[in-house]
């Protein structure tokens, strides 16, 4: 950039306030870190429990959702370490952040009412529903269809998951992290390689 | 008189312009992205910060971050109402001048 003191027309002046702000919206690139890592964790977590419980007829089959554990502590590193090396910090980025935290605790929420009161089979629906907000709502927010896709198949299988049972509920759970999370995710990280190239 | 002589002089300067423009979008910024992103040098972009925030449209934040020393740049609510008020008379002024957009 020229010196300060240069006499700017018009012109140049919109070009430069549009270049800065291009420049500055590059910053919300998503490489779908965050999809990747939670939608292969619930999708190998919920399959192998219908596999462990239904088909091997395991006693414990639930213990596998212990692989949560690894996406909080996946989720914590790569936090900690994007913001370390970030120098820039957008506010929808904030925004995003607090709302899948938001989320995130409704998640948990659901999961100790069943877990206390209602069965896991009332539960899952509405888990499949919230997963579908989260995904939705991103998709929106990016202007980025196939999230906005997979959060309304997610909302129609949440619909469908009311009306079986439990073991179906589980392959419904697989489905909805494969369509809102695995496709989208990878088709973020291709583009975000593709950008970065 | 046109719309554009009255224009706010702080900003009406390309690096000002410009770390302002960054800065609109964004939460913060460290000053090696605005650096690396107005393609200004390290000493007239320090001076032109400074500038801004003796204006108030920007605070500057000063720390360290793995030793080294790190700074911080953020758009004041003063700097926002500024940089509205500088895009609205440049509007202005291209509107009633559509030839010279």
């Amino acid at each position: 950039m020229e010196a300060s003191s240069s006499k700017l027309t018009e012109t140049e002046s919109w070009e430069i306030i549009q270049n800065m702000i291009r420049q500055a919206k590059n910053e919300m690139r998503d490489d779908g870190f965050y999809y990747l890592l939670w939608g292969w964790l619930v999708f190998v977590a919920s399959l192998s429990h219908y596999v462990l419980g239904y088909v091997l007829h395991y006693r414990h089959p639930y213990a596998v959702w212990l692989l949560m554990l690894v996406g909080i502590a996946g989720t914590i590193y790569q936090s900690v370490r994007k913001s370390k090396t970030q120098r820039v910090k957008t506010h929808m980025e904030q925004f995003i952040g607090s709302f899948w935290l938001g989320i995130f605790i409704a998640i948990v929420v659901v999961l100790l009412g069943a877990a206390f009161k209602t069965g896991y089979a009332a539960a899952y629906p509405a888990l499949i529903a919230i997963y579908g907000i989260g995904t939705f709502t991103s998709g929106r927010l990016f202007r980025f269809t196939p999230l906005v896709i997979g959060g309304i198949i997610s909302w129609a299988i949440a619909l469908v998951a009311f009306f079986v049972s439990f073991p179906v509920q589980l392959l419904l759970l697989a489905l909805t992290v494969l369509v809102s999370y695995l496709i989208p995710g990878y088709i973020l990280k291709a583009g975000y390689r593709h950008e970065r190239v | 008189m046109s719309a554009f002589e009255s224009l706010d002089p702080m900003l009406h300067s390309q690096l000002r312009l410009a770390v302002m423009s960054l800065l609109i979008g964004v939460k913060e910024a460290e000053f090696t992205y605005i650096k690396e992103k107005t393609e200004a040098t390290a000493g007239n972009l320090s001076v032109q910060i400074n500038k801004l925030k003796e204006a108030g449209y920007i605070e500057v934040h000063k720390s360290f971050k793995d030793n080294y020393p790190l700074t911080t740049c953020k758009i004041t609510q003063q700097g926002v109402s500024a940089f509205e008020q500088y895009v609205n008379a440049l509007k202005t002024y291209i509107d009633s001048n559509p030839k010279n957009a």
